[in-house]
């Protein structure tokens, strides 16, 4: 699993979860209105700097991690690169596809966009304790208890999900279901009936959850009794502050000085 | 007058239909607790036995839903006039997996939770926290990761949040059913120290009496949707033990099924005893003698070596991050052997049978399974060679009828259809599935799963059968059944059987051979009776298991002179005794 906690004690684990959150959005929202991909390239090695410098997360670890995204990324950037409608000269031609400048350039930007979006959602998950988030999320964004709970069983489950998932495979595999699974049929057959079993014990687990959690008392009240503090240091408040000042400039930079190239639809016409 | 004062559950002529069902799950429930009683909940599958606990704090039926009738009555108020949170305070409940009831992922707030969401100020919180953990003797992990804990950990963990409570009522589903015994031990200690310390009124839901029936004040058997028996424990069994066990098809102590076999014959054991300890020495030797005791099996320390099913030279096992979970394993299976892989949870037991059924590849060492090397060979190769049965059959079904599961192993075999019919035809008759071949397989019965899932892992005939926990909560007539056809064909078809198991009745019962695994090594190779004689010694390290009462038995009546099996099961022990008798 990719989005884990690891507990510590940098800069961003003790920063509050709400200012990371502003922090998690103000990187989205930058590489979604960029429209050069030097910008989105730039946002993405700030959110890598971050979470190797200020979250203190081993840099290879994190790379690795990141290996699924790596893959996205390179087929996105394929993808888009040949699906440009460009009016300049191919620089390279494949049979029938044609690639152009103006397609890299556009294919290079969708790749960081999702290679921000995912590694920031990494580092933030790595470096983001699940109770204090809820507690924040609870306490500063008033959100109700029992959504920011249901989020937190979620939390909860991944881990037993995980494990289960892996069970389920070695059963099968053992009656000769392939695993790895040879071919698109196998492959749909397993992965049905991973999910039909997965899902059964999902049930029967969060049956069990929710019958535990209303024996005691769950739900209850609209509000219930918080046993900790919060704590939200002026590092991380000024930390988000400042992304999103980078933001908010960008844009009026960009929107006020004509350069309205983040407007750009997703395929350039 | 008192009687009433201390009456603290009172249910009568209840009745419950789930919504949608027109057959009532509970059918007339008649039930009087006192408080500080511990009462012991047993009874089949499906009998209402969980329902019947949900009822009492109102989960049954204002979540639940459906339709109830009759009264209802904990601690002199009734739940369904009554906010779940207030029946909160009134009844805990525990539930029998430690994963799925925990709600949060700390120590302190699973402790916390339901005083939170009481809304308790933060200083009660705190105090009842440390005071709950105390009682269940976790105060030192109170800033533990739960995933860190242990089965036996997260269920005291569990009974410490709703002590937190101070709930008079504590009802438990089952709390030691996915535990090994060292956990189950841990759960039933604590259980006993708070009874002592708290006025508590405990209800343990269970498939068998055999660890509580000593604690217990009394003992309830429900069937068919109603308290059918209810006494103390020695009372219901001595009365009705055959019953349970032969028609309800129930665990009962096997110190008592010996007292029923004598009872039958005339003779009576004063008090009528629930453990192999409280049976005293009887004078019996010359007549039992006499009977002709049928020899034990011979020890299996050396076994012939010709042709092995498995041979384990030196194997060890690494997790990618650097766990070492097998070291220098070495050990060789005969054909047709039944061998019980034994240990603590954790002791590596698991990673063997995925090593031996080629799902994991040793780093170190030579492994083979009927002559084939597992790191040569692929998974699909070593799976005509080796079956297995995992704990949960839900995982192992690949189709989505009884007819077309069973036949995947020998469509994929490459059998021609009319093999392949008359192969699922025979099997569904030889496991008692013969009328649901059109049924989902996760919409049988958890018996009938366990069949199908042993089914369809001998379909394809292979010469290795591994069995995960077998007869782990299947009462037992199901267990039996079970075991019976194992029985059946290891000897047809010269089958070698692999079993993983903390039950040691199914041990004493069926397996020849033991090895005992401790932090990834073999500590313990051989019979049976050897490991049973080496755990009993005074002292000794007990690798996490539990001595069956029949041994004891068994060794007590030796140590008179008797000639009885080492291994012999009650049943045949109280036959042979009170045989010597007449």
């Amino acid at each position: 699993m990719i989005f884990v906690y690891r507990p510590g004690d940098s800069f961003l684990h003790r920063a509050d979860s709400i200012s990371k959150l502003v922090w998690l959005i103000t990187a989205g929202a930058f590489v979604l209105v960029a429209g050069q991909w030097q910008v989105s390239a730039t946002v993405f090695v700030a959110v890598l700097l971050s979470g190797i410098f200020l979250g203190r997360l081993d840099a290879s670890e994190l790379l690795r991690r990141m290996i699924p995204l790596w893959i996205i990324a390179l087929w996105l950037f394929c993808l888009f690169s040949v699906l440009y409608a460009a009016v300049t000269d191919p620089v390279l031609k494949i049979g029938p596809l044609s690639v152009t400048g103006e397609g890299i350039s556009y294919g290079l930007a969708i790749a960081f966009r999702v290679l921000t979006l995912g590694s920031s959602a990494l580092i933030f998950a790595a470096t983001t304790d699940p109770r204090r988030l809820v507690n924040e999320l609870i306490s500063v964004l008033k959100l109700p208890y029992r959504l920011a709970y249901a989020f937190y069983s979620a939390l909860r489950f991944l881990p037993l999900l995980h494990n289960e998932a892996r069970t389920i495979l070695d059963a099968r595999a053992i009656r000769g279901q392939g695993y790895p699974a040879k071919g698109v049929a196998e492959r749909l057959a397993l992965l049905r009936g991973l999910t039909v079993s997965l899902l059964a014990g999902a049930i029967r687990r969060v049956q069990i959850t929710a019958v535990a959690m209303d024996s005691r008392g769950f739900g209850a009240y609209p509000t219930r009794t918080e046993i900790e503090d919060v704590h939200r240091p002026a590092g991380g408040i000024v930390f988000a502050a400042v992304w999103v000042v980078a933001l908010v400039g960008y844009v009026i930079v960009f929107v006020v000085f004509g350069d309205h190239s983040f407007l750009r639809t997703p395929v350039g016409t | 007058m008192k009687r009433e004062v201390d009456e603290i559950v009172r249910v009568s002529g209840l009745r419950y239909w789930y919504p949608g069902s027109e057959d009532p799950v509970l059918d007339g429930v008649d039930l009087n607790l006192n408080r500080g009683e511990m009462a012991v909940l047993i009874g089949p599958s499906g009998c209402g036995k969980s329902t019947l606990m949900l009822t009492l704090n109102g989960i049954v039926p204002k979540t639940v839903g459906g339709k109830i009738a009759g009264e209802v009555i904990v601690d002199g108020t009734d739940p369904l006039d009554h906010e779940l949170a207030e029946m909160a305070t009134r009844v805990g409940l525990v539930f029998q997996d430690p994963d799925s009831q925990l709600a949060t992922l700390l120590v302190r707030d699973e402790v916390a939770f339901g005083l939170q969401n009481l809304r308790f100020s933060r200083e009660e919180i705190e105090e009842r926290t440390r005071w709950a953990l105390e009682l269940v003797g976790l105060d030192d992990l109170l800033m533990r990761d739960v995933f860190s804990l242990s089965g036996g950990q997260k269920q005291r963990l569990a009974i410490a949040s709703v002590l937190a409570m101070r709930p008079p009522i504590m009802v438990l589903d089952e709390p030691t059913a996915n535990l090994d015994p060292a956990g189950a031990d841990e759960v039933l200690t604590v259980i006993g120290d708070l009874r002592g310390r708290l006025d508590l009124t405990v209800i343990i839901v269970e498939h068998d009496i055999t660890l509580l029936a000593a604690q217990a004040d009394r003992l309830l058997v429900m069937d068919e949707g109603k308290i059918q028996f209810s006494g103390t424990p020695r009372d219901v069994l001595r009365a009705n033990g055959q019953t349970i066990r032969d028609e309800l098809g129930l665990w009962i102590p096997q110190a008592s099924e010996f007292a029923l076999e004598l009872e039958a014959a005339g003779r009576s054991i004063r008090p009528f005893p629930l453990s192999g300890n409280e049976v005293p020495i009887l004078p019996v030797a010359t007549a039992v003698s006499e009977v002709g005791a049928p020899s034990d099996p011979p020890p299996a320390s050396q076994p012939q070596r010709a042709d092995p099913a498995v041979l384990s030279d030196g194997v060890g096992f690494a997790y990618p991050d650097g766990t070492q979970a097998l070291s220098e394993v070495s050990v060789e299976i005969d054909r047709g052997e039944t061998v019980a892989l034994l240990g603590r949870n954790g002791s590596g037991k698991s990673t063997l049978s995925y090593l031996l059924a080629g799902l994991r590849t040793p780093t170190t060492g030579n492994l083979e399974i009927c002559g084939l090397s597992v790191t040569k060979s692929s998974a699909r190769q070593l799976a005509r060679h080796v079956g297995y049965v995992f704990q949960y059959p839900e995982h192992q079904f690949v189709a989505e009828t009884v007819w077309d599961d069973l036949a995947y192993g020998p469509r994929r075999a490459g059998l021609d259809e009319a093999e392949v019919e008359k192969r699922v035809s025979d099997i569904l008759a030889m496991f008692s599935l013969t009328g649901y071949e059109r049924r989902h397989p996760l919409a049988l019965s958890m018996g009938q799963k366990r069949r199908l899932s042993v089914a369809g892992t001998l379909i394809t005939r292979p010469d290795v059968l591994i069995l995960d926990e077998p007869t782990t909560g299947q009462d037992r007539k199901n267990a039996l059944a079970l075991l019976g056809l194992l029985g059946e064909l290891r000897a047809s078809l010269g089958l070698t059987l692999l079993i993983i198991t903390h039950d040691m009745r199914l041990v004493a019962r069926f397996c020849e051979r033991t090895i005992v695994l401790d932090c990834g090594r073999i500590v313990f190779d051989g019979g049976p009776g050897a490991l049973f004689t080496r755990i009993a010694e005074p002292g000794a390290d007990d690798m996490g298991l539990r001595v069956p009462d029949q041994w004891k038995l068994a060794r007590k009546l030796r140590s008179s002179g008797a000639q009885v099996r080492e291994l012999a099961d009650p049943e045949e022990l109280g036959r042979l005794v009170a045989g010597a008798y007449r």
